[in-house]
């Protein structure tokens, strides 16, 4: 018995100082990572909580360029729910990316599919999809001012296919559409990226089990394909909204905001109100409002996402 | 525990000679004056030699101040200044104009610029060219170049259509329907909202005898009947045709402008020069009278230098600043740039150059816009009602009305 308890002792003496050596090396060597992830944490909270946490802050004061610094409690808030101007960039922010994000993602989908099989030129094609994504957004809209304009090819087609000629870009109805197709131009590739790595988990079996049950291709699609593609589709609706609510180049090069408004978004009106109004305080509280909608969207992505998994 | 100490020596030196460092750099920043600036000499070689050979002639007169001269991008140049005021990285002086004066005003960031200029340099400015820079009684910019926006008109255009450069609304009207007919536009009218309103709406507004603000700048006069006066007249330009429709909302680009096509009369919202680089040459342009309704005026830009609240060294900037506005310095930056001087004893600057010398006889004739410090959040909404009236979208006088209604919390606060 005293053999068997001290075997037992000295083998749970053995275990204890093996488990305190392990935790030692888990300590140290959780030491090691924090070093190597610190550089990145600080810099992530020098130039990214930081700058955000001010911008909460200065939403809630007047802030000159000179230095000086009012506390105005929720005067910024109130201004804002008074202001119709504020309102209208709300409305086109969400047009803007009711229209821009549906269509990335059935654009980036339906290219995927089309270029996932290994066939002649499948690359070339893909890497082409994936060059609005590195081209200048400035000289995007440059040339797509050009497309949209009256002597434009845009124009051209609507004429061929019995519609007037006008140019997008000046009428208050057409203007957002055409600079949400730019958004969405800008993008698609992106999502093509995303959609083509997600359709190789794709089990082949399970597709090939159905063609052989005399599926047919959308019902295919529908039944195995778009299933493996959710996942991706909800992460893309996640980063696409938030591009979309954060659009301004296009914007800014081919209406400035207009005609009349049209295309004014929350980030047009954030630049404006700090730097031609230097009201950064106002501005501010624009930021804090984009940020919560941006939230609400990643967070119901993350209930969504999470129940999937 | 040798190493410890190594690396403690050469933390310690490393430290010591940054503080020597900074403290050199102070000692230099005590006698440097920075200056921003922009390419308002549009050819790079020659704006550089420009400031080259004047920072030269400044310090042979003053060999212990140094100037650096930090030429910068228009694109966001607000943007630009503001962060770097905020980080307390800004310039002693930067070029401003009077849209930009009420706003940097505003936030107590501009000096007076009494205290930077001789006596003689101030009474020597042309009244339009210091009232465009003043704040409730003192100019807060040193003037240095100005604009006169007269007619620039397409000689080949009037002669082809047969008919003379108007000389007021009614003239111009009558005209419209002749060039048009023969192919081409009566004027030029850029109304996107990224263009300062004083280059569209204003200057109708300012010849219909109206004005944007108040006498005591609180609140918006330009819902009145000259204002009403002045879109209706636009209005009619845009829906006979005699201005070309798209750039009511396209950005400005030069080469594709219908200048460029050589299908306008007259242009009475850009410089002779900028018309010239539209059209490749200033070969066929001829300068016409600004228009006139009830009073005959122009829009001129006035450009010059503010200087900070922060000058880090206000004796060397006064220097600086004294030197950069005298007589010969102000006639040769002018001549480079393609300006006027906005000193009334440096004038006939271009003698061999009939264009520019028909061009310089209205600069009295310009009003370089009304400085008040919410200028540009008025801009911001008014140029979206004065663009939906000319669409069709709205009446002048509902816009107007709109526009005193949206304008009078933020005048007032």
């Amino acid at each position: 018995m005293t053999t068997v308890d001290t075997r037992d002792r000295g083998s749970r003496d053995g275990d204890a100082r093996q488990g305190n050596a392990r935790k030692r090396r888990i300590s140290r060597g959780g030491w090691i990572g924090l070093a190597f992830v610190l550089p990145v944490f600080v810099l992530f909270l020098a130039f990214r909580f930081g700058p955000a946490l001010g911008g909460v802050l200065l939403s809630f004061a007047n802030y000159t360029v000179g230095g000086s610094l009012e506390w105005k409690g929720l005067l910024n808030y109130q201004r804002l729910i008074a202001d119709p101007g504020f309102w209208n960039a709300l409305r086109v922010t969400l047009v803007y990316a009711l229209i821009s994000v549906p269509l990335t993602i059935v654009a980036a989908t339906g290219l995927a599919l089309l270029t996932r099989r290994a066939f002649r030129g499948a690359r070339l094609y893909r890497s082409v999809f994936f060059l609005p994504v590195v081209t200048s957004l400035i000289l995007a809209g440059v040339v797509f001012t050009w497309i949209f304009s009256v002597d434009g090819p845009w124009s051209s087609i609507l004429e061929s296919v019995g519609f007037p000629v006008t140019n997008w870009l000046e009428s208050s109805t057409f203007a957002l559409p055409a600079v949400a197709l730019v958004g969405v131009w800008t993008r698609f590739g992106y999502g093509v990226l995303i959609m083509l790595a997600k359709l190789q988990e794709v089990p082949k079996e399970l597709e090939e089990a159905a063609l052989m049950d005399g599926a047919g291709p959308w019902q295919r699609f529908r039944r195995i394909v778009l299933p493996e593609l959710r996942p991706a589709i909800f992460f893309l609706i996640v980063i696409e909204t938030t591009f979309s609510f954060q659009a301004f180049d296009t914007i800014y090069v081919m209406t400035s905001g207009g005609p009349v408004d049209a295309t004014y978004t929350l980030v047009f009106s954030l630049y404006r109100e700090s730097f031609a109004n230097f009201d950064f305080g106002y501005a501010g509280a624009i930021g804090v409002v984009l940020f919560v909608l941006t939230l609400i969207v990643a967070l119901i992505q993350r209930i969504v996402f999470g129940k999937e998994s | 525990m040798g190493r410890t100490r190594k690396f403690l020596t050469a933390l310690t030196v490393g430290l010591l000679g940054s503080a020597l460092l900074s403290g050199c750099g102070a000692e230099d920043q005590r006698n440097t004056v920075t200056m921003w600036t922009y390419p308002i000499i549009t050819d790079p070689a020659a704006d550089r030699a420009f400031w080259e050979r004047t920072v030269e002639g400044f310090r042979a007169e003053h060999p212990d101040i140094n100037v650096d001269v930090v030429s910068r991008p228009w694109d966001d140049r607000d943007a630009s200044l503001t962060m770097a005021l905020m980080a307390g990285k800004g310039p002693d002086l930067a070029y401003l104009i009077p849209d930009q004066v009420g706003r940097y005003y505003d936030q107590d960031l501009l000096s007076p610029i009494e205290d930077y200029l001789p006596e003689r340099t101030l009474t020597d400015y042309r009244d339009n060219a210091l009232d465009a820079v003043t704040m409730d009684g003192k100019p807060y910019v040193a003037p240095i170049l100005m604009a006169a926006l007269a007619g620039s008109c397409d000689t080949r255009v009037l002669a082809d259509a047969g008919v003379e450069p108007p000389e007021t609304w009614d003239e111009l009207l009558a005209i419209a329907p002749k060039l048009k007919r023969a192919g081409y536009y009566a004027t030029y009218y850029q109304g996107d909202l990224d263009t300062s309103l004083n280059m569209n709406f204003y200057q109708f507004l300012w010849q219909a005898g109206g004005k944007v603000f108040s006498e005591d700048g609180r609140s918006l006069a330009v819902d009145s009947p000259a204002g009403v006066q002045a879109l209706r007249f636009l209005k009619k330009l845009v829906d006979n045709g005699y201005v070309e429709r798209s750039a009511l909302t396209q950005a400005y680009q030069p080469d594709q402008s219908p200048m460029a096509r050589g299908e306008v009369a007259c242009v009475y919202n850009q410089a002779p020069l900028d018309v010239g680089n539209a059209m490749g040459s200033t070969e066929h342009i001829q300068i016409a009278p600004p228009l006139t309704e009830q009073v005959q005026a122009a829009y001129g830009v006035v450009g010059g230098y503010g200087v900070f609240q922060d000058a880090r060294d206000p004796a060397a900037v006064r220097a600086w600043l004294s030197y950069l506005t005298s007589t010969e310095v102000m006639s040769d930056y002018n001549r480079t740039a393609g300006y006027f001087s906005p000193r009334e004893s440096v004038t006939n600057l271009y003698p061999d150059d009939p264009m520019m010398s028909e061009a310089e006889k209205y600069l009295d004739r310009t009003i370089p816009g009304e400085p008040n410090p919410r200028f540009q959040e008025v801009v911001n909404i008014l140029a979206p009602l004065v663009q939906a009236v000319l669409l069709g979208q709205r009446t002048p006088e509902d816009a107007l009305a709109e526009a005193a209604s949206q304008a009078e919390p933020i005048l007032r606060s």
